[in-house]
């Protein structure tokens, strides 16, 4: 016993090593739940006041920059909306035009890169109706899904992190696939499950399917850069070159799918029957 | 000793500014993501009990995590670089053993003490902090390149923190 107490005694930064190191472990395979606690809102709610200010002070380093970018988006939307209102005639009695994503908008106050999973911080959170799950798209194309959201701020994981996948399809063939990141670089995404039997073109455009619930169809996400056949496999690995550059990221849109609900109610019930 | 607390205490507040608000919005290439908040470990009194170490590495490593939704990565990185210090202190003592005015500075230690001290240190919590936060060997020559660049930037801003911050009064007595 003396031994054992001996022992414990002159090993006990070992011990409490241990004992620390289990709990770090636990937390990180855990972080999923750990992340809901409303400890951490209060940590998103006070690094996201900090994150504000600081981005006000350089946020007008870029403002030429922004500018371009988002009269650029003006003028794409314009377009959309004259072509719209050509058609409108058409297609006015029809139910099944009515609005289903509504848009919010944005800014992105912090964006990380370099992590093995990555996340942006948004300066609108559940006050401004954003909800975990919510899809966030930038003037360049997808940039992630909400994950937690305070009373004025939002973390959302961007295409750069392990857990996001995004239904895509490929512009050129329509061919449908899965986006996720292999964590390598942050400009490429890839994209599997695109079946052999489908011609895959280099300069592609890689766009959302709309089969998520989360993102609408047609949001850009990247351009075909590579691709191969691995042996004996029969599908595609396509190395998707981002449009969004989460460093250059400003204004956003976060995304409401006003049928969501209906939606996954369906859904469930689906799954119920089964 | 009240004022020496305090001092590291707005240390560690600095580094972890740098750290959320700087670093990890500076992207070159997935590669370069130096971690200057173990710094602050580093600099706390050479004889700082092992147990006590554990446990402001736990904390600090934990506000970290707060800051960046990273579940306890940086808590586990930390905690594996505050159980190690004292055997790198002990690595690193010189003949005489460590005075108790002696602080493990360039100013207190000399650059090639402090230069092999950091670097241990900082390697070893680069390589932890990645390897788990990866979890999986399939990208093991990016993760690599990943730890060594890394801790490669986090010296040099170390290095040039020595000398920016800590003036040169006491040279050691040899």
């Amino acid at each position: 016993m003396h031994h054992l107490l001996l022992f414990v005694r002159q090993h006990a930064n070992w011990f409490l090593f241990l004992l620390l190191q289990s709990i770090c472990v636990l937390l990180i395979a855990y972080e999923s739940a750990y992340h809901q606690t409303a400890l951490l809102n209060t940590g998103m709610e006070l690094s996201g006041r900090g994150l504000t200010v600081y981005r006000r002070a350089i946020g007008y380093l870029r403002l030429g920059e922004e500018n371009r970018r988002l009269a650029a988006e003006n003028s794409q939307l314009l377009n959309r909306l004259a072509q719209t209102a050509a058609q409108s005639d058409s297609v006015r009695s029809d139910t099944t035009q009515k609005q289903i994503y509504f848009y919010s908008a944005a800014r992105v106050i912090q964006s990380m890169t370099a992590s093995g999973n990555n996340y942006l911080m948004l300066d609108q959170g559940s006050l401004a109706g954003i909800e975990p799950r919510m899809g966030v798209i930038g003037p360049d194309g997808v940039v992630g899904i909400v994950r937690n959201v305070s009373p004025h701020f939002a973390a959302v994981y961007s295409l750069l992190h392990s857990k996001v996948t995004v239904s895509a399809r490929i512009g050129h063939s329509g061919a449908r696939g899965t986006v996720r990141w292999d964590g390598l670089s942050p400009q490429y995404v890839q994209l599997d499950e695109i079946p052999r039997q489908q011609r895959v073109l280099r300069g592609d455009t890689v766009f959302t399917s709309g089969l998520s619930r989360i993102f609408p169809d047609r949001i850009p996400v990247g351009i075909v850069e590579s691709y191969q056949l691995p042996e004996g496999s029969n599908h595609y690995r396509i190395r998707v070159r981002l449009t969004t550059q989460y460093n250059r990221l400003d204004h956003v849109y976060v995304i409401r799918n006003l049928l969501r609900r209906e939606m996954d109610t369906l859904m469930h019930q689906l799954i119920h029957d089964q | 000793m009240i004022s020496s607390l305090f001092n590291h205490f707005i240390r560690f507040v600095l580094l972890l500014l740098l750290q959320v608000w700087v670093i990890n919005n500076i992207r070159l290439y997935g590669l370069f993501h130096p971690q200057v908040y173990p710094l602050f470990l580093l600099l706390l009194p050479i004889e700082s009990p092992a147990l006590v170490l554990l446990l402001i590495g736990f904390a600090a490593g934990f506000t970290v995590d707060f800051f960046t939704h990273t579940g306890a990565l940086h808590a586990s990185a930390l905690l594996v670089t505050a159980l190690l210090r004292p055997y790198v202190l002990r690595l690193l003592r010189p003949a005489g053993g460590y005075q108790p005015e002696d602080r493990p500075t360039v100013a207190g230690m000399g650059f090639m003490w402090f230069f092999t001290y950091a670097a241990l240190l900082l390697f070893v919590h680069h390589t932890w902090l990645f390897i788990m936060e990866t979890f999986s060997l399939y990208q093991l020559l990016f993760v690599i390149g990943k730890i060594v660049l890394s801790t490669a930037a986090a010296l040099a801003i170390a290095l040039i923190m020595q000398y920016l911050f800590f003036s040169k009064s006491k040279p050691r007595l040899a």
